[in-house]
C-alpha cells in the first residue's frame, strides 16, 4: 500500500465510521463478576486475611517462644544454669554448641565462596558448548534432601577413613550450601552489568583491577545478603548433620536432643538464642551492606596486569572446576553408585518389618504434604506478592518484606520447635505432634519460597500494560486475570516447584513434631541411624532423582521465561 | 463546549515534598490536536496522567464536556490511549489486543467485529490479526497501540510520547501519518513530548510548560512568532541572543537599541511602552530571520523596501552543509556570535573570515528585560 | 596519526549476523560518522574496534599496524557509551582520573588534568558528587571527559549514540560543541561517531557512512550521500522524499541549457554533476522531466525502469497551472498544509494515468507562504533539474519494505 494513499482511505473511512449504530451493552458475566469483586472492600479484605494467615504463622510462633522464655525464667534458670546434679553443664553444653555452628557456618561459607567465584565467573561471562550442563550439575545438590546428602558424604568421605566429627561436618555442610551461594553469585554478577566492566576495560585496566575496582564494588550489597543467608542456612542444617555428626554436637543437633528428651525449658532457651541471632543477622543484611567499602583508589598496574595474563585464568579455572567436582559434585552423587550394597531385596521386602511399606508410606506423606503446602502457600503466597509489590502502605511494607525472609534464615529445629510450642499441648493444644504440625511447619518454611519467585516476577513485569488495560475499561481483578496472571505464570510454577523441592527436603522442624508420621528425609535419619544401610542408600537414591527431576523441571520453566523476556 | 478544561489543578507527591504542577489552568475545544511541550520534569506527564484519571490531583477540577471527573477511574473516562512503550499484549493476537477494550465494555460480538476490523483497517495492519505482536518492529506495535485505542469508538486520544521509542526517520513520517489520521477521524487528541520539532509539526495548539507551570499556550504560529519569555523564545526553533541595553527612546513605539561592548545599534520595537531608557535587554531573533549579503551589495538597485530591515556588520567564522539547510557562524565585533539558516539550496560563495552585511527585520526582533538568571533562563530544562 | 582500516570484518550471534563483511578506511583526525537504523549493527562495529567483542574473521590495523589481537586496555582509545556508563559507585572525581589511575600515571599531574577539565565543562566544586545525583547534560560531561583522559597516546575518540539521552533541544547545542572540541587544536581527534539521526550526521560529518543489516551501504562526503544517494534507502534516510517509477528516454544533447546561471556565479551544481548524465524521463505524466543521473549508480540501474527522487525540500510551488517545459512540473491541489516554524510542509494532491499522487513539498517559511497558498488551491510544483535524483527500482516489495512503517 503507497504510504502516500493513506490520506484518500483515512477520509473514505471517516465518513463510515461517523455514522450512528446502536451498541448493544451486555457484559458477559466474568467481567460482571470481575467488576463486584474488584470492589475495594473486597481488595482490604483480602489483604487483612493475608496478612492475619502471615501473622498467625511466622510471626506468632516467634513471639511465643520469647514470651515462653520470659515466662519461665525460673525453670529454665533451673534447669540450665543451675541444675542440682550438673550444675549449668547445660548452658556449657548450649554454648559450646554454638560455637561448634559458628566455626562450621564461618568456614563452610568462605570455602564456598572461594570455589564458587571462579565458577560463577565462569557460567556468567564465558560462553561454550556444555556450558547448560555445568549450570545444571551446580544446581543439583540443592535439589538433594540434605539427608541423603549428608548420607552420601558419609559414604563417600568414608572411603577416606573420615570418620563422623567435625571435619565431615564441615565437609557437608560445603555441599550443601555451595548452590546457594553460587546462585547468588550468579545474579549479583550479572547484574554487576558486563557495560562497567567494558567501560573499565577500554580506560586500561586488566582482568583483575576490573574485578577489584568495579565488579566487586558493585556486588558488595548481593555478596554480603548471599554470603549472610547461607551462613544462616548452615546454622541451621539439621538432616545431614545428624548423619555426619558422630558425638560433636551443633545447635540444631542440641535442639533435637532437647526435644527427643522433652528437656522442653532447654530446647526454649536454645531455641530463642537461634531464632533472635537469625534475625540480628537478617536484618543486619539490611543495614549495614551499604557502609563499608573495598578500596578503589590503591592500583597496582603491572603488577595486576600480569595476574591477568591468559595463562594463570586458566589455571585458576580448572583448578577451580576440578575442586568442583571432588569436594562437591562426586560426595552428593556417590550414594547412587552403592545402591546394589549390601542385601538390599532381603532388608527392604524381606524384613520383619516390611520396610519397604514404610518407604512408601513416608514418600506418601512426604508427597502429600508438599502438595498441601502448595496449595496452602498458593492460595495466600499470591495476594501476600502483590501487597508487597503494590501496596503502598510505606514503611510497613519494608518491615513485611524484611520479615518474610525470617524462615529462610532460622535455624529450622528452632522454628520447629517454637512452632511446637505455640501450636501444640504446651500451647494453644490446636494441634499434636502429627500430620497436620508437619505440614504446618512446611507451610512456615516454604512460604518465601513461593512468595519470592512471584514478586521478582512482579516487579520486572510491566506495570505500563496493566495501566493500558485499565484504560481500556478493564478493573482490577479482569486486569488480574488477563493480563497480570498470565505473565507471572512463569513465577507461579517456579515458586510451586521450588516449594514442593524444599518441602521434600525439610528435615530439622519435622523431627520436632512429627510424632509417629515419618516423612521421607526422616527416615533416611532414622535407618541411617539404626545402621540399616542398604535401605538407607535406597531410600536416598530415589529421593534425589525425584529431586533432580523437579530440579530439571523448575530450570526449564525459568529459561523459558528468560526466552520471552528477550524476544519482547 | 470545551471537551477539556483544567481549573487551578496542583500536584504534589511525597507528602507535599515535590510540586509537579503549579496551580495551572487551560482549555482545550473539541477537536483540537493538543500538545504539551516542555524539557524533562516540567509536569507534562502528571498533567496527562491527570486528565487520563492514572493520578488524582491534589487541588483543583478537571471537567470532561463541562462534567467534574473526579473519581471516575481510567476505564469509566471513555478516552483513548497510547504510550511511549506500547503495552502491547503480548501475550494476546493482534485482533484480541484490539477488541480487548471493547469487550470490556460490554458490547455485541457483531458490533466488536465491526468496530475492530475498522481500526485494523485504519492502521493497516488487518491482515496481520491473527499474528502474536512479536512479528512487529515499534512502528507496527505503536499502530498497534493506535488501533487498540480508537477501536472503542473514544472521542478523546491520550498519548504519552507516542514517537519516542521511533527512530528518528521514522518518526519524521509517521508523525504525519498520525495528524493526518487524528484529524479525519475528528478526535480532540492531547499529546505530550520535549520534541518542540515534533509539536511544531504537528500541533494545533501547544501549552509550553516548565517547573510545573504553563509559559504559554497557543497555535505553533503564535508562539514561534510572538514568544512571551526568553525560555519560550529559546524552546521553540532555534534563536540567537544578543545583550544590550536601550540607548533612545523613539516615537511611534520604537526604541534603539545598543548592543553591548560595542556592538550594533539596532532599532526593535518597544510595544506597550514596555521598556525605558538605560533598561538592560536581551534581544532574540531566529536563525532563519537573518539575511545575508557580500560587503559591497548593492542596495540602491533593487526595489526592496529596506526601511524597516536593521543592518549591521559581522564576519562569517564557519559554514557548514546540512542537507535541508545551511548553517553560518558569524562573530560580531564584539566577540558575540550568532548563526544564520537557509535552505540547504542557498547559492553562495562566501569564504572563511569574510566581512558580510547582515540584515534583520524590525518586526522579527523580540526584546526581553534581562533577567538576573540569564544562564537559567536561556538553559533548556 | 590515527588511521583506521577494517578488512573483512564478519561476526555473527547465534544465528544472526550482525556484521557483514565490512570494510570501512577512516582518515586521520577525521569526524567520522556510523549512521543507521537502530539495529544496524553499528554498536557492535565500536564494540570491535575497541576490542570488546571478537570478530569472527576479518583484521583491524591501526596506523598499518595489525591490531586484532590487541585487548581492550591495550588500544587506548577514549569510548563513551550509550548512557554513559559511569561507575555508579564512584564520585565524579574518581570517575574521570580512573584511566589515570590503573595506568599509574603521576598522581599530581592527574590532578591538575582533571582540575582544569571539570573547570572546561563548568563542573567545578562537583568532585564528590556521585552520579545519581546528576542530570542527563552533567552526566554527558562526565563520561567524556573520563574518554578523554584516556587518550594520552592515542588520539581517537568513540562515541555511542553520545546525545541519544538527551533532549531534544540540548542535543542541538552539544553537537557542535562535539565537533568543535574534536577540531580544536589542543585535541585533533580522530572520531567516530555512531548515530542514527540524519540531521546530527549531517552536522558535524567530515564522511558519513550509512550501514544497514550489519553492511555498509555507502560512504561518502555530507554532500555526495544528500546528493548522490546509491539507492533508495540512502535516499530515505537523509529526508523525506517523492518518488515516481519511471524511464529513461534520451540522454539530453546540448546546447540545452543544463546549469543554471546564478547572479553570483555560484559552481556549487557545476561540481556536483561533474560526473552525471543529463537524461530525459518519463513518468507516466504528459511532460517529461530533465534530471542528472550520477556515474556511481549509472551502471547498476536499468535504463527501462528506474525511480525518480525528489526530496521535499527540493519542491517548489507557484500559484495556478504554469506550464513551462524547462522545469520539471506537476499540477495538483493543496490539501494539507502546517507551519513547522522553520518550514512549512504542503501535501499537495497530483493526478497521474491510473492513480492519484500525494507530492509532500517544505519550503522555508514566510508570511507571504502563510498568506499566498491555502488549502484547496491550484498549484505548480516543480523542482530544478539539479536536484532530480535516480536509482534503481528494487520493486513494489522492497519499496513498500523501505517506505512502510512496520
Amino acid at each position: 500500500m503507497n504510504l502516500y494513499n493513506l490520506g484518500d482511505i483515512l477520509s473514505k473511512l471517516s465518513k463510515a465510521l461517523q455514522d450512528q449504530e446502536l451498541k448493544n451493552v451486555q457484559m458477559p458475566f466474568s467481567l460482571k463478576f470481575d467488576r463486584f469483586f474488584s470492589k475495594p472492600i473486597y481488595r482490604k479484605s483480602l489483604d487483612i486475611i493475608t496478612i492475619l494467615f502471615f501473622t498467625l504463622v511466622i510471626i506468632g510462633p516467634i513471639i511465643n517462644i520469647f514470651s515462653t522464655i520470659f515466662l519461665n525464667i525460673p525453670s529454665i534458670y533451673h534447669d540450665v544454669f543451675n541444675d542440682e546434679l550438673i550444675g549449668d553443664l547445660q548452658w556449657l553444653n548450649i554454648l559450646n554448641s554454638l560455637g561448634v555452628s559458628f566455626s562450621i557456618a564461618t568456614i563452610a561459607v568462605i570455602v564456598d565462596i572461594v570455589i564458587a567465584f571462579p565458577i560463577a565467573i565462569i557460567l556468567t561471562r564465558y560462553d561454550f558448548r556444555g556450558k547448560k550442563i555445568l549450570d545444571a550439575l551446580v544446581d543439583l545438590p540443592m535439589a538433594v534432601p540434605t539427608s541423603a546428602l549428608g548420607f552420601s558424604v558419609l559414604l563417600f568421605w568414608g572411603i577416606f577413613g573420615i570418620s563422623p566429627g567435625m571435619i565431615l561436618i564441615i565437609l557437608g555442610h560445603i555441599v550443601f550450601t555451595f548452590p546457594y551461594i553460587v546462585r547468588n553469585l550468579k545474579i549479583v554478577l550479572e547484574k554487576a552489568a558486563i557495560l562497567y566492566e567494558d567501560a573499565a576495560r577500554t580506560l586500561g585496566a586488566s582482568g583483575i583491577t576490573v574485578f577489584r575496582t568495579i565488579t566487586l564494588p558493585m556486588m558488595k550489597e548481593g555478596l554480603i545478603a548471599g554470603a549472610i543467608l547461607s551462613f544462616t542456612r548452615s546454622l541451621g542444617e539439621t538432616g545431614a548433620t545428624l548423619i555426619l555428626s558422630g558425638l560433636v554436637e551443633t545447635a540444631p543437633i542440641l535442639i533435637v536432643g532437647f526435644r527427643r528428651q522433652l528437656e522442653l525449658p532447654s530446647a526454649s532457651l536454645l531455641a530463642g538464642i537461634l531464632i533472635a541471632i537469625s534475625i540480628t543477622l537478617l536484618f543486619s543484611i539490611k543495614f549495614f551492606s551499604r557502609r563499608g567499602s573495598f578500596s578503589v583508589k590503591r592500583v597496582w598496574p603491572n603488577l595486576e596486569r600480569t595476574l591477568s595474563r591468559k595463562t594463570l585464568r586458566h589455571l585458576r579455572d580448572i583448578l577451580a572446576i576440578i575442586i568442583l567436582i571432588i569436594v562437591i559434585l562426586i560426595p552428593s552423587f556417590y550414594i547412587i553408585s552403592r545402591i546394589n550394597e549390601g542385601n538390599l531385596f532381603e532388608e527392604l521386602f524381606l524384613g520383619q518389618d516390611y520396610k519397604w511399606v514404610y518407604l512408601y508410606m513416608s514418600l506418601m506423606s512426604s508427597i502429600q504434604i508438599g502438595a498441601l503446602a502448595v496449595i496452602i502457600n498458593l492460595g495466600f503466597g499470591i495476594p501476600f506478592a502483590f501487597i508487597i509489590t503494590k501496596r503502598e502502605w510505606g514503611k510497613i511494607i519494608t518491615i513485611l518484606d524484611t520479615i518474610l525472609d525470617i524462615p529462610l534464615a532460622i535455624p529450622s529445629a528452632a522454628l520447629g520447635f517454637a512452632i511446637f510450642l505455640f501450636w501444640g499441648p504446651a500451647g494453644i493444644g490446636l494441634f499434636q505432634p502429627g500430620f497436620f504440625m508437619i505440614l504446618f511447619v512446611h507451610v512456615t518454611f516454604t512460604f518465601p519460597y513461593m512468595v519470592r519467585p512471584i514478586i521478582g516476577v512482579l516487579e520486572s513485569s510491566d506495570v505500563g500494560i496493566e495501566e493500558a488495560a485499565r484504560t481500556l475499561g478493564a478493573s482490577n481483578m479482569t486486569v488480574f486475570r488477563k493480563i497480570t496472571a498470565p505473565s507471572i505464570k512463569q513465577g507461579i510454577i517456579a515458586g510451586c516447584i521450588m516449594v514442593f523441592t524444599r518441602s521434600l527436603g525439610e528435615t530439622g522442624a519435622t523431627i520436632v513434631v512429627m510424632g509417629n508420621i515419618r516423612t521421607i528425609p526422616v527416615l533416611i535419619v532414622d535407618w541411617v541411624e539404626a545402621n540399616n544401610i542398604a535401605s538407607a542408600i535406597f531410600a536416598s537414591t530415589v529421593v534425589i532423582i525425584f529431586s533432580a527431576f523437579l530440579i530439571f523441571a523448575l530450570r526449564a520453566v525459568t529459561n523459558r521465561r528468560t526466552k520471552m523476556i528477550a524476544k519482547n | 463546549m470545551p471537551k477539556i478544561k483544567l481549573i487551578n489543578i496542583t500536584k504534589t507527591f511525597d507528602e507535599g515534598k515535590v510540586l509537579a504542577v503549579d496551580n495551572i489552568s487551560l482549555t482545550i475545544e473539541d477537536g483540537d490536536y493538543v500538545f504539551l511541550l516542555g524539557p524533562s520534569g516540567c509536569g507534562k506527564t502528571t498533567t496527562l496522567r491527570m486528565i487520563a484519571g492514572l493520578e488524582k490531583p491534589t487541588k483543583g477540577k478537571i471537567l470532561i464536556d463541562e462534567k467534574d471527573v473526579d473519581g471516575i477511574p481510567p476505564e469509566d473516562r471513555d478516552m483513548g490511549f497510547i504510550f511511549q512503550h506500547f503495552e502491547i499484549f503480548h501475550h494476546l493476537t493482534v485482533w484480541e489486543n484490539v477488541t480487548f477494550g471493547l469487550e470490556m465494555r460490554g458490547y455485541e460480538e457483531s458490533y466488536i467485529i465491526k468496530k475492530a476490523k475498522k481500526a485494523l483497517e485504519i492502521v493497516g495492519l488487518l491482515n496481520y490479526a491473527d499474528e502474536f505482536p512479536s512479528i512487529f518492529g515499534n512502528p507496527g506495535l505503536q499502530k498497534l497501540g493506535i488501533a487498540r485505542a480508537i477501536a472503542t469508538g473514544a472521542k478523546i486520544l491520550i498519548m504519552d510520547e507516542p514517537l519516542g521509542s521511533l527512530d528518528p526517520k521514522v518518526s519524521k513520517v509517521f508523525r504525519h501519518e498520525l495528524r493526518n489520521l487524528i484529524k479525519d477521524l475528528r478526535l480532540t487528541a492531547i499529546h505530550v513530548t520535549h520534541n518542540q520539532e515534533e509539536a511544531m509539526a504537528i500541533a494545533d495548539k501547544i501549552i509550553i510548560m516548565r517547573a510545573g507551570k504553563i509559559l504559554q499556550m497557543g497555535s505553533p504560529y503564535e508562539l514561534y512568532e510572538n514568544p512571551n519569555s526568553i525560555f519560550v523564545a529559546n524552546f521553540l526553533g532555534e534563536t540567537n541572543f544578543l545583550q544590550g541595553f536601550v540607548l533612545k527612546l523613539l516615537e511611534d513605539n520604537t526604541m534603539q537599541v545598543w548592543i553591548r561592548l560595542g556592538g550594533p545599534k539596532l532599532l526593535c520595537e518597544n510595544k506597550q511602552h514596555k521598556f525605558n531608557l538605560d533598561d538592560n535587554i536581551l534581544i532574540a531573533f531566529r536563525f532563519e530571520d537573518v539575511y545575508l549579503f557580500p560587503k559591497n551589495y548593492n542596495f540602491e538597485d533593487s526595489y526592496y523596501d529596506w526601511s524597516k530591515m536593521q543592518f549591521f556588520k559581522a564576519s562569517l567564522d564557519s559554514s557548514r552543509f546540512v542537507g535541508a539547510t545551511k548553517r553560518f557562524y558569524f562573530s560580531l565585533d564584539n566577540g558575540d556570535k550568532f548563526v544564520s539558516v537557509k535552505p540547504g539550496s542557498y547559492e553562495e560563495n562566501y569564504q572563511k573570515g569574510d566581512e558580510m552585511i547582515i540584515a534583520v527585520h524590525l518586526n522579527d526582533i523580540h526584546v526581553f528585560k534581562t533577567p538576573k538568571n540569564l544562564f537559567h533562563e536561556l538553559s533548556l530544562s | 596519526m590515527v588511521t583506521i582500516k577494517l578488512e573483512n570484518i564478519s561476526k555473527s550471534f547465534r544465528n544472526f549476523k550482525a556484521l557483514d563483511n565490512i570494510n570501512l578506511e577512516i582518515k586521520d583526525k577525521e569526524y567520522f560518522i556510523l549512521l543507521g537504523p537502530t539495529g544496524a549493527g553499528k554498536t557492535t562495529l565500536l564494540k570491535v574496534i575497541a576490542g570488546l567483542i571478537k570478530p569472527d574473521s576479518g583484521n583491524i590495523y591501526f596506523d598499518g599496524t595489525n591490531a586484532s589481537t590487541l585487548s581492550p586496555e591495550e588500544r587506548n582509545l577514549g569510548f563513551m557509551f550509550e548512557n554513559y556508563a559511569l561507575f555508579p559507585h564512584m564520585n565524579i572525581y574518581d570517575n574521570i582520573s580512573y584511566s589515570s589511575r590503573v595506568n599509574a600515571r603521576d598522581v599530581d599531574q592527574t590532578k591538575m588534568i582533571v582540575d582544569q577539565v571539570l573547570m572546561m565543562t563548568l563542573l567545578t566544586g562537583r568532585n564528590n558528587a556521585f552520579p545519581e545525583e546528576m542530570s542527563g547534560g552533567m552526566k554527558q560531561r562526565v563520561a567524556l571527559c573520563r574518554a578523554l583522559m584516556n587518550l594520552e597516546q592515542s588520539k581517537l575518540l568513540i562515541l555511542d549514540e553520545p546525545l541519544k539521552a538527551l533532549d531534544a533541544g540540548l542535543r542541538m547545542d552539544l553537537r557542535r560543541e562535539l565537533l568543535l572540541m574534536a577540531k580544536s587544536e589542543q585535541l585533533e581527534l580522530t572520531v567516530i561517531h555512531v548515530t542514527n539521526e540524519e540531521e546530527e550526521a549531517m552536522m558535524v560529518a567530515d564522511r558519513i557512512a550509512i550501514i544497514d543489516n550489519g553492511q555498509i551501504i555507502q560512504v561518502g562526503t555530507p554532500d555526495e550521500i544528500y546528493y548522490h544517494p546509491k539507492n533508495l534507502f540512502v535516499a530515505n534516510f537523509m529526508s523525506e522524499i517523492n518518488y515516481f517509477e519511471g524511464k529513461c528516454i534520451k540522454n539530453i544533447e546540448p546546447p540545452w541549457d543544463i546549469y543554471k546561471k546564478s547572479k553570483r556565479g555560484d559552481k556549487f551544481f557545476e561540481k556536483i554533476h561533474e560526473d552525471s548524465v543529463p537524461k530525459l524521463i518519463d513518468i507516466g505524466q504528459e511532460n517529461k522531466f530533465a534530471t542528472y543521473v550520477h556515474k556511481s549508480v549509472s551502471e547498476e540501474i536499468d535504463e527501462e525502469n528506474i525511480l525518480l527522487v525528489v526530496r521535499a525540500n527540493h519542491m517548489k510551488l507557484r500559484l495556478g497551472n504554469r506550464l513551462n517545459q524547462k522545469n520539471n512540473a506537476f499540477f495538483g491541489k493543496i490539501i494539507r498544509r502546517k507551519f513547522m516554524g522553520v518550514f512549512y510542509r504542503f501535501e499537495v494532491l497530483v493526478k497521474f494515468n491510473d492513480f492519484d499522487k500525494i507530492i509532500i513539498v517544505v519550503i522555508p517559511a514566510s508570511s507571504e507562504i502563510h498568506e499566498t497558498f491555502q488549502v484547496g488551491l491550484d498549484v505548480t510544483v516543480y523542482f530544478p533539474k539539479e536536484l532530480g535524483i535516480i536509482v534503481k527500482n528494487p520493486g513494489k516489495e522492497e519499496i513498500a519494505n523501505i517506505l512502510k512503517l512496520e
